[in-house]
This record gives C-alpha cells, sequence and structure tokens, in this order.
C-alpha cells in the first residue's frame, strides 16, 4: 500500500525524481519504459525496484508541474505515453542539483575527517 | 506553497476522474510490457517466457493500480467510498436487519422532526426585521405574579431612565374600522404604537413617511400608516393614496405612509395610528396598563443588564407612586417569548422530553440489533483483524455502517414528519397566529435533522464497534457464533438497554393516559353546552358616536330587538366574553369579609352579559333567575355566579341574596357599589385548555362595553343567519361591521386545541414506544433462542416439556420486564409533576391510569417474548442438535 513509498528512504524517492528529471532535460521526451530502461542502466542495475514504480514517481512529478505527459507513437510505431520536462520542472532540477552537490560535498568532507582522524 | 496548492488540486480532480485515469494507467502499463516482452524476445526468450518475465520485471498490475491512484488521488477518501459501499452491500444484504433498524430510527427521527419543526415555528422563529434577537418586550408582573401591561406614565418615566435600549417604543393592540369612500366600513386589526416604533424595529414605509414625534402629540391632526394588503385592496397600489383622508372609527384620518409586503408588527395589525391617537391616553391613571412595550438591546448590553436596569427603575417608580406601583415588577423577554411563552416550560418542554424518549428508546432498539448482529459478525471482524486491518479501521467501517442507516432512517423520517406537520399547520391556519409564525422545514430543521442522525449513529453505534473491535482476534476466530460463553457480556448489555426501553416505554405510556384523560374531561365539560347552530361574531362600536354608555345601551337594546325579529333565528344574546375564550379576572370581596384583610385571595372571572346569555347557550339557572331588563339599572345592581363560585367561596352557603363586590385592579383597591347575587348559573370554562374558574356575571347593561361578542343560535342553516345579521347591524348603523364571525363548535375546538394536541401527541408517541419495545423484546428472545438451540434440543431429548423450555426464556425476560416497569413508574410519578401545569380535574397519579399502563406493557411484553419461545420449544431435538 501507500506505506511502501514511504517506508522506503526517502532519500530513494528524492532520487528518483532528480534521476527522471537529468534524463528526461538530457535525453528529451521519453516514455515509461525508456526512462526506466535509462535508469537501469545508468545505475548499473543498482536500482533493482519494480519497473512498474516509475509512473508512481512519474504521476507526481506531472501533479508537481515539473513534466508534462502526452500520448505518442514510439520508435517501433507503438502507442506510448511520453514525458517532457517543463519549464518549472527545469528549474527545480538546477535547484536539486544544487542541493544534491551541497549534501555530497558535504558528506564527502565529512567522510576525508573521519580518516584523518 | 503554491506548488502544494496545484498539487492538491490535480489530485481532487484525478480523483473524479478515477475511471478515465485508470483505463489511461492501464494502457501505459500494457504498451510498457509489450516494449519489454519485444525486448525480451530480441534477448532470446521464447515468447511466453519473454512475456512472464515482463510481467515480473513491472509488477502486479492491480497493486500497482492501487498505488498509482493513491500516488494522484486522495486515499482517505477513496478508502472511506470503499467502506460506504461495503456497509451498502452488506445493508442490502442483511434486508430484514435494515429494515428493523432504520424503521425505529426513522419513526424516532420522524417525531423528533415533527416537534422540532412546530417549536422551530412558533417559539423560535424571530421577527423579519434587522437583528430580531436583540428586540425585546417590556411588561409588568403584579403582587400576585400575574402578567401586566404597562401604563403610560411608567412608559414614558422607563423611556426617560432606561440606558440600555437603544430605543423604547409602546404599542397596543386595537381594532378600526376603517371607511373608504364608496366601501362599506371594513374592520381590520390595527395598532397604536409610538412615533419611534417603526425606526426602533428598523423599518419604513414603502411609500411616503415614517410617524413624526409631532404626529404622535395630543391634538395633532390624525394620521394613519396602512399595510400593503389595504393600499393594494382598497386602493389599488396607488401611490396617490398617500395624503388621502379615511374614516378611521368615524373620524377622519389621513393616509401618511404605506408600510411592505408581509409587515404586520406586532400581530396581525394592518394599520397603525400614532398612540396619542389612543382614546383617553392623557386621562389614564398609571395603574391602567393598558399599553406594551418593546426595545431594541442597545450594543453590548445583555439582557441580565437590561432585567437589572428596568428593576431598578420600577422598584424607584413603586417607591415614589405607591397607591399605583406597589408590588409592580418590570419583566424582560425576546420579543416572540411573550407570545409564545418559553420553550421550556409546559407544552413545549413536554412534547421535548417525549419525542427525547422515544428517540432514545429507538436508539437502544438499533443498539440491541446491532449487538445481536454483532455475534455473525465477529468471525469477519476478526478475519480483518488477522488480516492486519487496525482497531480504528474496524470501528470506522461499523461507524460508517451505523452512519448509513441513520442517514436512510433521517430520510424516512423527514418523509413521516411532513404529513405530521402539515397536518399541525393546516389545524392551526385559523388560529390567527402572529405574522412571523410559520410551520415549514427550513434550514434550521434540516440542520436538525442531520444533527440528531449523527447523534444517534453515535450513540447506537459507537458502543457495539468498540466492542466488536475491542476482542481479541484467537477467540473470535474460533468463536463462529454458536457457542454460548464470551457473549454473556454483550447479552448483559443488551438486557440493560432493554430495562430502559420498557422504563421510558412506561413514563410516555402514563402521561399519555394522563393527559388523554385530561383532555376528555375537558371535552366532556364543554358538553354542557349545545353548541350546535351557534354562530358567533364580535362587533364594535365606533368611539366617537358612542361615547357614552347611554348610547351604547341604546344601540345594544335596539339590536336585540331586531334579531328576536328575525323568525330563522331562535335565540341570541351579546356578552364581553364568548364560553371557552378568556374573560377578565378580578378580586372579588364577599359581603361577610368587606373589612378582612383576605379580601385580595378571592377572584373570579367577569364578564357583562345579555339576558338572553344563558338561554341561547341552551342552559338553565342552577337557582335563582337570569338577568331582565330592569337588572342593572340604579338601584337593581345585581349579578349571577357560577356553580364553582358558590363551592369555592360559599361552601354550604346559600348564595342567592347574598351581596359581593369587585375590586379595582389598582393598588387603591377601589371597590364596585355591592351586588346582589340573584342567580346560580351552571359552571361553564371561560378560560382556553384551562379548567373552569368561578365567574360573576353582570347585566350587560352595568358595562356596556364598545366590543361586545354575539351569539345566535338559528333554527336551521347558520351561513344564512349570518348575512341576516350583517344586514340587520348595517341598518342600523353601516359603520358597525361585524367580524370575527365562527361557530361556538370552533371556538371549543380551538380552547382545546394545546390539550387535545398534546394528548393526541403523546398518544401517537406512546404507541410507538410500545410497539418498539415489543420489538426489542421479540428480537433479543429471538436472539438468545438462536444463540441457544443446541441447548433446547438437549434438553428436549432428556424429555424437558414445550411449557419447561418456554418458561426458561420467559422467566429471564419477566425479570427484565418487571425491573423496567418499576423504573418506569417512578419516572411516570416524576413526569407527572412537570405535567400538573396542564392537567384538567385529572390526578397527576391516578392510579387507574398507572395500573392499566403496567397492565398494558406486561401483556405486550409476555406477547412479544412468547411468540418466539412458544416457537422455539417445537423444534424437534434432533433438528435442533445438528443445527450448527
Amino acid at each position: 500500500m501507500s506505506q511502501e513509498c514511504q517506508r522506503k528512504p526517502d532519500i530513494l524517492q528524492g532520487t528518483l525524481d532528480l534521476m527522471v528529471l537529468k534524463t528526461l532535460a538530457a535525453m528529451g521526451p521519453m516514455h515509461g519504459y525508456g526512462l526506466a530502461r535509462r535508469i537501469e542502466q545508468l545505475s548499473d542495475d543498482a536500482m533493482q525496484i519494480s519497473q512498474g514504480t516509475i509512473y508512481l514517481c512519474l504521476v507526481r512529478l506531472v501533479h508537481k508541474g515539473w513534466i508534462h505527459a502526452a500520448w505518442g507513437t514510439s520508435e517501433n510505431n507503438r502507442k506510448a505515453k511520453f514525458y517532457s520536462i517543463s519549464k518549472a520542472g527545469g528549474k527545480q532540477l538546477v535547484t536539486e542539483t544544487q542541493n544534491w552537490e551541497r549534501v555530497a560535498g558535504m558528506i564527502g568532507r565529512l567522510l576525508q575527517l573521519g580518516t584523518r582522524g | 506553497m503554491l506548488g502544494a496548492l496545484r498539487e492538491r488540486c490535480a489530485r481532487i480532480r484525478a480523483f473524479f476522474r478515477t475511471s478515465d485515469l485508470d483505463r489511461d494507467f492501464d494502457e501505459e502499463l500494457q504498451s510498457h510490457v509489450a516494449m519489454l516482452t519485444e525486448d525480451n524476445v530480441r534477448r532470446g526468450m521464447t515468447p511466453e517466457e519473454a512475456r512472464r518475465a515482463a510481467l515480473i520485471r513491472v509488477g502486479g498490475a492491480t497493486s500497482l493500480r492501487e498505488r498509482h491512484r493513491e500516488a494522484r488521488g486522495l486515499p482517505a477518501f477513496d478508502s472511506l467510498l470503499q467502506d460506504l459501499r461495503f456497509a451498502l452491500r452488506l445493508l442490502v444484504k442483511d434486508r430484514w436487519f435494515t429494515t428493523a433498524v432504520v424503521v425505529a430510527l426513522a419513526l424516532g427521527v420522524g417525531v423528533n422532526t415533527t416537534v422540532f419543526t412546530v417549536i422551530n415555528g412558533w417559539n423560535l422563529r424571530d421577527l423579519p426585521v434587522d437583528e430580531p434577537g436583540r428586540l425585546m418586550h417590556l411588561g409588568t408582573r403584579d403582587a400576585q405574579g400575574r402578567t401586566r401591561g404597562v401604563s403610560y406614565l411608567d412608559f414614558l418615566d422607563w423611556r426617560d431612565g432606561s440606558r440600555t435600549f437603544t430605543g423604547l417604543a409602546a404599542y397596543a393592540d386595537t381594532s378600526v374600522n376603517l371607511g373608504v369612500e364608496g366601501r362599506p366600513a371594513d374592520h381590520l386589526a390595527g395598532c397604536f404604537v409610538s412615533a419611534n416604533a417603526f425606526s426602533v424595529l428598523r423599518e419604513r414605509p414603502i411609500v411616503g413617511r415614517d410617524f413624526r414625534p409631532e404626529d404622535d402629540r395630543l391634538g395633532a391632526p390624525a394620521v394613519i400608516i396602512v399595510g400593503h394588503g389595504v393600499w393594494t385592496e382598497r386602493f389599488g397600489a396607488d401611490p396617490s393614496a398617500i395624503g388621502r383622508t379615511i374614516r378611521v372609527n368615524g373620524a377622519p384620518a389621513t393616509i401618511i405612509g404605506v408600510m411592505p409586503l408581509s409587515f404586520r408588527f406586532p400581530y396581525l395589525a394592518e394599520v397603525w395610528q400614532p398612540l396619542a391617537q389612543m382614546p383617553d391616553l392623557a386621562a389614564q391613571p398609571r395603574d391602567a396598563r393598558a399599553v406594551a412595550v418593546f426595545g431594541r438591546l442597545a450594543d453590548g448590553v445583555t439582557l441580565a443588564q437590561a432585567r437589572a436596569e428596568l428593576s431598578a427603575l420600577t422598584t424607584a417608580l413603586a417607591g415614589q407612586f405607591p397607591a399605583t406601583n406597589q408590588g409592580i415588577r418590570g419583566t424582560v423577554v425576546k420579543f416572540t417569548e411573550q407570545y409564545f411563552g418559553s420553550m421550556t416550560d409546559g407544552p413545549p418542554l413536554i412534547m421535548m422530553v417525549a419525542v427525547g424518549f422515544v428517540l432514545l428508546i429507538a436508539c437502544a432498539n438499533a443498539a440491541n440489533l446491532l449487538l445481536a448482529r454483532a455475534a455473525s459478525r465477529a468471525p469477519e471482524i476478526s478475519l480483518r483483524r488477522a488480516l492486519g486491518a487496525s482497531r480504528g479501521r474496524i470501528v470506522r467501517q461499523l461507524f460508517v455502517e451505523s452512519l448509513l442507516l441513520a442517514a436512510l432512517a433521517g430520510v424516512f423520517g423527514l418523509l413521516l414528519a411532513w404529513p405530521l406537520t402539515r397536518a399541525i399547520a393546516r389545524e392551526t391556519a385559523d388560529f390567527d397566529l402572529p405574522y412571523w409564525a410559520r410551520i415549514t422545514f427550513d434550514g434550521r430543521v434540516f440542520g436538525f435533522v442531520a444533527t440528531i442522525c449523527v447523534g444517534t449513529a453515535i450513540v447506537f453505534g459507537l458502543a457495539p464497534a468498540w466492542k466488536l473491535s475491542h476482542l481479541g482476534t484467537a477467540e473470535r476466530l474460533r468463536d463462529t457464533g454458536r457457542t454460548t460463553s464470551g457473549g454473556s457480556r454483550s447479552r448483559r448489555w443488551m438486557s440493560g438497554l432493554l430495562v430502559g426501553e420498557i422504563a421510558l416505554s412506561v413514563i410516555l405510556l402514563a402521561s399519555a393516559g394522563l393527559l388523554i384523560r385530561s383532555a376528555r374531561m375537558l371535552y366532556a365539560a364543554d358538553q354542557v353546552i349545545d353548541a350546535s347552530n351557534l354562530v358567533t361574531a364580535r362587533l364594535s362600536l365606533p368611539p366617537g358616536k358612542y361615547g357614552t354608555a347611554q348610547e351604547r345601551i341604546a344601540f345594544y337594546e335596539q339590536l336585540e330587538l331586531r334579531i328576536a325579529s328575525i323568525p330563522s333565528i331562535a335565540s341570541a344574546a351579546i356578552g364581553t366574553a364568548l364560553p371557552f375564550i378568556g374573560a377578565t379576572r378580578r378580586d372579588v370581596a364577599l359581603d361577610s369579609d368587606l373589612q378582612a384583610a383576605a379580601a385580595g385571595t378571592r377572584s373570579a372571572q367577569t364578564l357583562a352579559i345579555g339576558s338572553r346569555y344563558f338561554e341561547t347557550l341552551g342552559l338553565s339557572m342552577q337557582r335563582g333567575r337570569s338577568f331582565d331588563a330592569r337588572d342593572g339599572l340604579p338601584g337593581q345592581e345585581t349579578a349571577i355566579v357560577n356553580e364553582r363560585f358558590v363551592t369555592m367561596y360559599l361552601p354550604g352557603l346559600d348564595a342567592i341574596g347574598r351581596r359581593i363586590r369587585l375590586i379595582g385592579s389598582g393598588s387603591t383597591r377601589a371597590s364596585s357599589a355591592p351586588l346582589t347575587i340573584v342567580g346560580i348559573a351552571p359552571t361553564i370554562r371561560h378560560t382556553p385548555a384551562r379548567d373552569a374558574s368561578p365567574v360573576v356575571y353582570l347585566p350587560s347593561r352595568a358595562q356596556p362595553a364598545a366590543t361586545m361578542e354575539m351569539m345566535m343560535r338559528s333554527r336551521a342553516n347558520s351561513t344564512a343567519s349570518v348575512s341576516l345579521l350583517r344586514e340587520e347591524v348595517r341598518t342600523l348603523d353601516a359603520d358597525v361591521p361585524l367580524y370575527h364571525i365562527s361557530t361556538l363548535e370552533r371556538l371549543s375546538q380551538q380552547s382545546r386545541w394545546t390539550q387535545r394536541a398534546l394528548s393526541s401527541m403523546l398518544g401517537l408517541f406512546a404507541a410507538i414506544a410500545t410497539l418498539l419495545s415489543a420489538m426489542g423484546l421479540y428480537a433479543i428472545t429471538t436472539y438468545s433462542i438462536s444463540r441457544r438451540t443446541s441447548e433446547i434440543g438437549i434438553r428436549m431429548a432428556l424429555g424437558a416439556q414445550r411449557l419447561q423450555v418456554s418458561w426458561l426464556f420467559l422467566r429471564g425476560t419477566l425479570v427484565h420486564v418487571g425491573l423496567g416497569l418499576t423504573i418506569g413508574l417512578a419516572g411516570a410519578v416524576a413526569m407527572g409533576q412537570v405535567l400538573r401545569g396542564v392537567l384538567v380535574q385529572t390526578n397527576a397519579l391516578d392510579p387507574f391510569t398507572f395500573a392499566s399502563v403496567v397492565v398494558l406493557l406486561a401483556v405486550v411484553a409476555v406477547v412479544a417474548c412468547l411468540a418466539p419461545t412458544w416457537r422455539a420449544s417445537a423444534l424437534d431435538p434432533a433438528v435442533a442438535l445438528r443445527r450448527d
């Protein structure tokens, strides 16, 4: 049930959001399957979640207005829903990236501190 | 912030498009699976393998759809809808259970709604003016606690001394004969008002102008403001009516304004004149309390402060004018309350208590049915608990079921209340109730129904729900509803509720019995008068033309002569009051105690009557004679008293020939000339809805009032005689209209209405209560038999007789019934004290009524319990044992 999303660390949700936004910004409009494949490849198949979960993330991003969805035709002539990043999504990506870099930098420095001590 | 709002909106939109979006998502998933399958095939899998692997990789479609819905919609609302759908299915499945609960609750809600609608229409409805809640009525009470008006001089002092009101205005009801050029005189209800009255109400004329202070001075030119009805009917809604002169009680007056449609302040007035036009206003002494006062509370002033201030003012006036104001206290109540009284005493209170009891019984009944069903629900609930449903979730599910039942009951209750309130509205349509009082279903009534539905759902549903969710899962799973143990706690609950139901039924039945008895007494007492073919009417002599007693006496004498000459009229008489309707009450002194200080303790209603008053009513004197033409002449100061007067004030004495005096209402206590009693009349009621009281009848010649009631007994068709009478009056004087035409039978009914309504409503409520209790008893016995079927089988197999088996169940029930009857009787005695104020010639502890109630309920209880028991004892032991 809905608990599952919340029970898995929120970091995962945030990470998935960021991955989706970044992928869409970099590669242009994509359908859900393509996104799932792309993210799996990028993470070296480390993210072994059921592929359907990506849609829970997508519908949330659509509601937030960060991405748009529209039906279209896939490369092998199949009907599929294509997602593209919106202006607000672009802004969000910038903030999220900065956020991520700040946190990553902070954690990195912290870990370096640890090895010295 | 904006994003959150946007997301909320998107979620609400998504919630309402659930099925569309579900289909959309399904399609998307399908295309996803198809693409993955293709890729898998490309990797070398067989098509079946590829598809299987793809489905696993994507995840369960049902669960995904569910989670997708949660991610995009309103999950809390979704599960509530689920609960609702489930509850609805269950209620449809358990049709008999649903019907029983809904019928019980609908009866409870229906009677409550009916009573509330009437109380709302009469006691709670406000005047249709701005901020009506701050309009107060000011009056006085005398040393004996009787309600009195306010004297004009006192009003002036109150007005000058008061700081808690933004304005104090005076008014006095009147009736006017209105003559418009080219039309016969009409009689209308009117009102004298002080010049500021409309501005205190915050109302103003739609045409013309309001009264000005200079209009309200002695000797000012006569002006009048007319109502919308008068303006449209008599002047065709022509604005040029302003400035026209009409004849008001025979004297000319100029129309200066027209009030808006549906403004009929204070009750049903159609024309308004300045208070200064009130006859003899300037000459009125301080103890002629002929006006009423109202005012608007100033901002921030509480009712208590206003009362304190008025109390200080009246105390000061009593010190200043002890002769007239000793013992006079001021009263302040909400304006509408002075007409219908407070809703917390008398009939409204009795009605509310009664319907409250009915609702409690209905709730107990519903709770019992739910508890009984809980036994069969237990396995289902335990399964849900075992599958991880939280306790709160279970309680919510069960509460939704109760709420649904209550909502159904609310709908049917409204359907039940509709014809009942219509009937009451119809019956009271000709009661001349104030213009603001109206019995309708308004927002407040619907709010009330919604509140009691939720309230009842909480009362009858929450406790069983909590209990059911409370027990551990393991034991519940084991208990498949057939064992007799484990249910003892809920059986104790059920027995307690049953005892309560029976006790409340006893109270209702006893109250209904007393009220019905009282209404019958009142009805029987009225039957001494043969009211058939008795037409009544009222006439008012214009003060200008008939200023002296001599002129009025002459008019009435001529009128009596003329009516006597109409062949179709058997008898006719005038009087200042008709039977059944109120007459003024005055203190009386007997010749034996003229000096005694106790003189004020005797009082009697006084009315002046024509010589054929009793003959027209079809009554003959108990002793002595009735009045003749000479009574009332100087030297012939005579009076007739009724039988009740004799039994109360002159017991065992010969009343004929004794002398009495009437004491003035003022503190000077001026007494009349001694009156010699010449006759004793049978007791008839001159009080609405109350027992008859002592009456002193005076000859009309001694008190020729300007307004007189008429009654005449026609030999045949009474409608024809009305027009004949109208003709006679018109020939005598075209300026004297006849109005308030009715029949004595109708007046008798109207004056008994409160008693009749109370007794028939309580009879209905008591019948419902008894029915519900019987239903409850039947259901519980049936339930306890179903729990003990195997026990019955064993007992029968071991040789128990039918009677013995029946007794097994009857015994327990009889204990509960006995307990309920005892508690109920104690409650009925207490309720009798509340009823005492409205009972007429009925003992509040009437043993016959109480005994019949006990017997009736006992019989009903035994029958309700015996029916299922007897059926159970007829079971074949073999079948009973195998049943579970």
